[in-house]
């Protein structure tokens, strides 16, 4: 009997949710607090906003009230029927009259129906003013600490310590700095602390202690506050706990700071390698100076945009495999492009360098406009999620998803090509038609075929080059135009034709770039800084860092 | 020898075939129940992404005004050429409407490279343009009206915004590099210093036209925000807007950290953009797509109609904007000033438009009385995610600068340039 009483206690328990004992959140006076926003005094709804933040319990309920501040933030929350509701979009009919359609704030359900539409002059739209905003800011962030995202959890975590009313959450940051399992979130929560309680502490001994912890951490968040503490600090073991924490931390910046220039100049290093192994290809094995291969970059680009317009993807309709099938989508289209130009134009010229620049160029410029017309000007592709943002691989240093991405694509696209050349007979047929085109002809080798499929290589990987850039800019028709120069410093340094100079140069010049604009020069100064240093070099290394050697050089 | 007689014929018998082509193009047949004006803006070239929206208002307003009967009883003949972004052939194209179609008046330019390039023209043959953009101010000619911005109608207002709403502390000027975001930048900061804010809490930034890679400068602009309250002044231009808005997502920041209030987004950039990551980043303008008004309602759905209408790309998601709302109301005031002078004598409509008001899309304009600008409210937005402004502040009408005092403090102001010839 005993046992059974107990059992049906815990089942009693387990049935009940524990929100059952604590204030949990009731759907009636979640209204009643939202309808004070509606007509309430400044200071009422600076209460009401406020009270919010005790509601709820479970990350579940802390999750709506995220949502209902979000939307009162973002103007999104409506007054309709005598109470708050979302809407998932604002439409407009053909006479440009705009509708809601109300859903719960709470359920999540339709008020009326999915099809139906509420005029939005016929409701009250709760827009927060500069000081609501401000104060749902703040609430926002200590209803985030009870949620299950880590992301915003950290987010909260890490932002909450500089607020006014960061005092407030020191339980909060307490029980996440010994209970979150997340590495980065008790970091943060420790350094939050210990922020929180500087800004308190009155006696020499809490201090110094805190200061030595936060250079410990070291907590770059900290560097600014105790520098500020310094300038009216007067006692000198203080000072002394300060200087030695702010250089813990000023050490900390300046390797993190390297780890930038390192992530940025591998980046546009690769988008350096993508553009001009292509280029290289078709230069050394050709003597074409393609000056339309940014084009090439330009319709791989497009051609993804293009993709995503068939997939229907939108921020809204998410369709995200676009991204996928537009990737040997780009490569096809700018290959066959490509080879369209080859033998209406570039096969007459093979050989002519300043013929082949002219002509080419102007095929650039038909290209250009082509698409400006056919396509119109600065389109944008909406990246898929798993692109946008970024991974924290330590304190202050992240590495943004599209970034890498494009870093994997530049390594797959050397390794491919390596791979054809090594292991294919085609790429052994291209070797040699580069090393000597009228031997490899009287060996049986179709130069003109080679020549063609060659010159669609280059500009399928220009393509790919065109799709990984549409996640970090916008598509343009003149977007070509701004690789194509550095493109050609890249292939000039390295050595014509050779992949692995392409590899080492391209990476070298956006090391160098990325150095110089970090550190000592602007953006503009660090471009002519690089292009006389590459001049300089040119003028002791003509042939670049791979020199053809041998009998291949005197051709 | 014999080569260069053969291709220098081939190059002027081409010449020539150009020319001829040209001249069927923009002739078409001038009746003397018309009046013809040029329209002067880019359709092809960099800068055609901003200016075929303003080729497309203008002649909407055309259409209308037409729709209505026309000016002084002559129907309004436009006569559209495209520079193709290319400043020594705005010149040459400027020349032509003024001395061959022999214009009325011109509607055109956006870039004050551009502007500065047509100056000659319309100065020379006294000639009439019409100036639609917000640009860096430091210019008076007898022979511009300027309807977008001057610098106290934009610049200054915006960065006394962030003063005053956000407690912004540091500023970080950034730039495409070219007269426009140096000269407001040296405005900018006349102003910040004489506010107060210091020389170490201020940076200046350029990059090139078409920039691409914002990685280092975002990185900067991180580091220099730390500590205190720190805004970002974009006068960024074209296409490297959308590479720096996305960097600046993708490295962590908000608009909560690090506002940025910018110079030349419009609605017609975001069109282009995904918004997401730039809700709650700012934009000082004169007009908002937003505005809610039965008159600015009527321009939108006007518009929208007109490019479903005639097929123009984008069709009903085509937006308004300031520099069209600019483009728009000149042509209106332009007509107005002839109506009240009762002429198209250029001297006679510049003194026509001194002092006039106009009922633009956005609210009640006026012509100042003498420095060929214009009286405009500032507003100032937030983008939200629907790609439109939430107008978060608005003024009065605010009268034009011409030349800055902030850069002229003993207040002796240069002459205006061009007007009747003497």
């Amino acid at each position: 009997m005993k046992l059974v009483l107990l059992v049906s206690f815990f089942f009693l328990l387990g049935f009940f949710p524990i929100g059952a004992l604590a204030p949990t959140l009731d759907p009636i006076d979640l209204q009643k607090k939202l309808s004070v926003l509606v007509t309430g005094s400044p200071e009422d709804r600076a209460r009401a906003i406020r009270s919010l933040e005790a509601l709820g319990e479970t990350a579940q309920e802390k999750l709506i009230l995220h949502n209902v501040l979000k939307a009162y933030g973002n103007g999104a929350l409506y007054y309709w029927n005598g109470e708050a509701v979302f809407s998932p979009a604002v439409t407009q009919d053909e006479n440009y009259i705009k509708y809601i359609n109300p859903v719960d704030v709470v359920t999540g359900k339709y008020k009326v129906s999915a099809s139906q539409r509420v005029k939005l002059k016929d409701v009250k739209i709760l827009e927060a003013d500069r000081n609501d905003r401000d104060l749902v800011a703040d609430s926002l962030l200590f209803v985030d600490l009870g949620l299950d995202s880590r992301d915003l959890v950290l987010n909260a975590v890490q932002r909450i310590a500089t607020i006014a009313r960061a005092q407030e959450a020191v339980p909060a940051l307490a029980k996440l700095s010994k209970e979150s399992k997340d590495a980065s979130i008790r970091f943060s929560a420790d350094e939050g602390l210990g922020l929180v309680g500087l800004r308190g502490a009155t006696d020499r001994d809490t201090k110094v202690a805190l200061i030595d912890k936060l250079g410990q951490l070291p907590s770059l968040r900290a560097r600014t506050v105790l520098e500020d503490m310094k300038v009216g600090e007067t006692d000198q073991v203080t000072l002394g706990a300060l200087n030695e924490a702010i250089e813990k931390i000023q050490n900390y910046e300046a390797l993190v700071s390297v780890f930038d220039v390192i992530k940025s100049s591998l980046s546009s290093g690769s988008i350096l390698i993508l553009m001009a192994m292509g280029l290289a290809i078709t230069f050394g094995m050709m003597g074409v100076i393609n000056m339309a291969h940014g084009e090439m970059m330009m319709i791989g680009a497009y051609t993804t945009y293009v993709v995503q317009v068939a997939f229907g993807h939108t921020a809204e309709h998410p369709a995200p495999e676009f991204f996928l099938f537009a990737l040997p989508l780009s490569f096809l289209v700018a290959a066959l492009v490509g080879g369209l130009i080859e033998w209406l134009v570039v096969r007459h010229l093979y050989k002519k360098p300043i013929e082949s620049l002219l002509a080419t160029y102007g095929v650039s410029l038909i290209l250009t406009q082509v698409i400006r017309l056919a396509f119109g000007d600065n389109r944008a592709t909406n990246t898929p999620d798993w692109l946008q943002g970024a991974v924290e691989i330590a304190q202050g240093m992240e590495i943004p998803a599209n970034r890498f991405f494009i870093l994997l694509v530049a390594v797959f696209s050397v390794v491919l090509v390596l791979l054809i050349f090594k292991y294919t007979k085609v790429g052994l047929n291209m070797k040699a038609t580069m090393q000597n085109r009228d031997m490899a002809a009287s060996m049986g080798i179709n130069t003109r075929w080679i020549d063609s499929f060659t010159f669609m290589l280059g500009s399928g990987i220009a393509g790919i080059a065109g799709y990984a850039l549409t996640t970090v800019g916008g598509i343009t028709p003149d977007m070509g135009k701004n690789y194509i120069v550095d493109s050609f410093l890249v292939v000039v340094t390295g050595g014509t034709g050779s992949i692995a100079g392409v590899v080492v140069s391209g990476a070298g010049i956006g090391l160098l770039n990325k150095f110089l604009e970090g550190t000592l020069f602007g953006t503009v100064w660090a471009k002519i800084v690089v292009l006389a240093l590459v001049m300089t070099f040119i003028q002791f290394r003509p042939s670049g860092i791979f020199a053809p050697k041998g009998r291949l050089a005197d051709e | 020898m014999k080569k260069f007689i053969q291709s220098s014929t081939a190059l002027i018998l081409s010449g020539l075939l150009a020319m001829v082509v040209m001249a069927g193009c923009s002739t078409g047949s001038a009746t003397s129940d018309t009046v013809k004006i040029g329209i002067l803006h880019s359709l092809s070239g960099t800068m055609a992404i901003s200016e075929t929206s303003l080729k497309d208002v203008v002649l909407m307003a055309v259409e209308e005004i037409n729709a209505k009967g026309g000016v002084l009883g002559k129907k309004i003949e436009p006569v559209v050429v495209d520079p193709a972004s290319d400043w020594p052939l705005f010149y040459e194209k400027a020349k032509e409407l003024i001395l061959k179609d022999k214009v009325a008046v011109t509607f055109g330019c956006w870039t004050s490279v551009s502007r500065k390039s047509v100056l000659p023209a319309f100065e020379d043959n006294n000639a009439l343009l019409f100036y639609p953009v917000q640009y860096e101010g430091e210019e008076q000619s007898l022979n511009v009206f300027y309807t977008g911005a001057s610098p106290n109608e934009q610049l200054v207002p915006a960065a006394a915004y962030m003063i005053k709403e956000y407690g912004t502390k540091k500023f970080y000027l950034l730039g495409t590099d070219y007269v426009f975001p140096r000269t407001a930048n040296a405005v900018l900061k006349a102003y910040l210093k004489s506010v107060g804010v210091p020389d170490k809490n201020i940076a200046e930034e350029y990059t090139p036209f078409s920039h691409q890679d914002y990685q280092s400068i975002v990185a900067k602009i991180k580091a220099f925000s730390k500590g205190e309250k720190t805004a970002i002044m974009s006068t960024i231009n074209g296409d490297s807007n959308v590479p720096f808005y996305k960097e600046f997502a993708a490295q962590g920041l908000t608009a909560k950290d690090v506002p940025i209030m910018a110079f030349s987004v419009a609605e017609d950039e975001l069109r282009a953009m995904d918004v997401k990551p730039l809700v709650g980043h700012l934009a000082a303008w004169n007009y908002f797509q937003s505005i809610d008004t039965p008159k600015n309602a009527a321009f939108v759905k006007a518009f929208k109609d007109y490019a479903v209408k005639n097929k123009l790309p984008g069709g009903a998601d085509r937006v308004t904007d300031d520099p069209m709302e600019a483009a728009y109301f000149g042509v209106y005031a332009w007509a107005a000033a002839a109506t009240k002078a009762g002429s198209f004598d250029v001297d006679k409509v510049r003194a026509a438009v001194y002092g006039s008001s106009i009922d633009a899309p956005g609210g009640m304009k006026k012509f100042d009385e003498s420095n060929q600008h214009t009286y405009k409210p500032v507003y100032i937005g937030e983008i939200q995610a629907d790609g439109q402004f939430k107008i978060v502040y608005n003024t009065d009408l605010v009268k034009p600068d011409s030349y800055s005092p902030l850069l002229h403090p003993d207040g002796k102001f240069p002459a205006p340039t061009g007007g009747p010839k003497k």
